[in-house]
């Protein structure tokens, strides 16, 4: 009787803390994915949002002055996220970085054309 | 035995919650991952959109630019069907589109990111084809409309009302009171009312009057200011003309 008692709970252990062990590993995983799904989706709306307020034209006049690290910081700060954003525009020669935070993974990018000029937005959110 | 099967059933029933879980947990992984591309994919439709319509404004604004006449027959190419294309990649995504841009359509979706202007809207229908390194393809069309700083369809509405009245005025004016000496007066009064109605200049050259017909070369100039979409503060005087040679039987 005590032998089937130490078999059961021996198993039952077992399997428990496999169980327990897969599913905090996948959790971990989902967490990652659930993360990495919100912060793109938040580069998304900002750069919808940076696009309707300012437009495409104004972008490029900015960085042909430049004065586009300034109006992007504005923007950031206006929105609340410049703490937890980093913008990175690469407009011909010159790299542009504005906001605060930890840049890691890969970030939304926005290609914008005028004329034979080409500007890259990259935008990380990392909250 | 019995105890072995009770212990092997409850091991069983374990492990399969644990799969079960496994598997809700990769469910709810899987969307996350699809809701991202879905976002990923919808921002660069509207990068293809955005990109499509500065092709097209920037072609048209260069143009403007460039010279201060145009011709009737130039203005109506520009406001004809035209098609651009374009492919590009960003590291990640390789993006491809065909837009096609007429003065025909209903559409009224509007392109945000772009200033909205007084003059001629331009339909535009948008293919796409946006694909990327994790396997996404997402092919598709799209309509909306743009609009430009200057009114090609009054300018060509102005001229060709101008044309018409120019001529049937002239027509009846010397059907009248034909004569050598009034070809002026009666050519000065219609061209008055030519650029008071149309607000177009007349310009006749090398007329010739006969007892039967009146031979004559004309130009009609509608003058107008071109602001450029692009260049800050720039704009340019043009004159929009139409010009040819008149013959009108009298007898």
């Amino acid at each position: 009787m005590f032998k089937l008692i130490d078999k059961a709970f021996s198993l039952i252990i077992v399997a428990v803390i496999v169980s327990s062990c897969l599913n905090n590993l996948y959790s971990l995983n989902v967490r990652e994915y659930g993360e990495g799904y919100y912060s793109r989706l938040v580069c998304c709306q900002l750069l919808e949002k940076m696009l309707k307020e300012y437009g495409v034209i104004r972008l490029f006049h900015e960085a042909e002055r430049g004065t586009l690290g300034p109006l992007l910081q504005h923007f950031l700060q206006e929105n609340g996220v410049y703490e937890y954003t980093i913008i990175v525009v690469e407009f011909e020669s010159e790299k542009i970085t504005v906001g605060a935070g930890r840049l890691s993974g890969t970030p939304v990018k926005l290609v914008l054309f005028m004329g034979d000029r080409r500007m890259v937005l990259n935008i990380w959110f990392t909250k | 035995m019995v105890q072995t099967t009770v212990v092997i059933i409850v091991f069983t029933i374990l492990f399969s919650c644990t799969l079960a879980i496994l598997g809700a947990k990769r469910q709810v992984a899987n969307s996350y991952l699809l809701q991202e591309q879905y976002a990923l994919a919808k921002n660069k439709i509207l990068e293809c959109r955005l990109n499509a319509a500065m092709d097209f404004l920037y072609t048209m604004d260069t143009i403007m630019l460039s010279k201060n006449n145009f011709s009737y027959d130039e203005l109506l190419h520009f406001v004809e069907d035209k098609t651009f294309e374009r492919a590009y990649s960003d590291g990640f995504f390789s993006t491809f589109f065909e837009a096609h841009f007429s003065l025909k359509g209903s559409c009224d979706k509007r392109l945000d990111g772009l200033p909205e202007y007084d003059g001629t809207k331009f339909y535009v229908t948008l293919n796409y084809n946006i694909s990327n390194l994790s396997g996404l393809n997402v092919c598709g069309e799209d309509s909306f409309y743009i609009s430009c700083s200057l009114n090609f369809r009054l300018i060509l509405d102005e001229l060709e009302g101008a044309r018409e009245f120019f001529e049937s005025q002239l027509f009846s004016k010397f059907s009248e009171k034909l004569s050598k000496e009034n070809v002026s007066e009666i050519v000065c009064e219609v061209t008055g009312l030519v650029k008071s109605l149309f607000n177009c200049d007349t310009i006749i050259e090398n007329i010739s009057v006969n007892e039967n017909f009146v031979e004559a070369h004309y130009k009609l100039a509608y003058p107008t200011v071109y602001v450029s979409m692009f260049e800050e503060g720039v704009s340019n005087n043009i004159i929009v003309y139409y010009e040819r040679p008149l013959r009108l039987e009298i007898s």
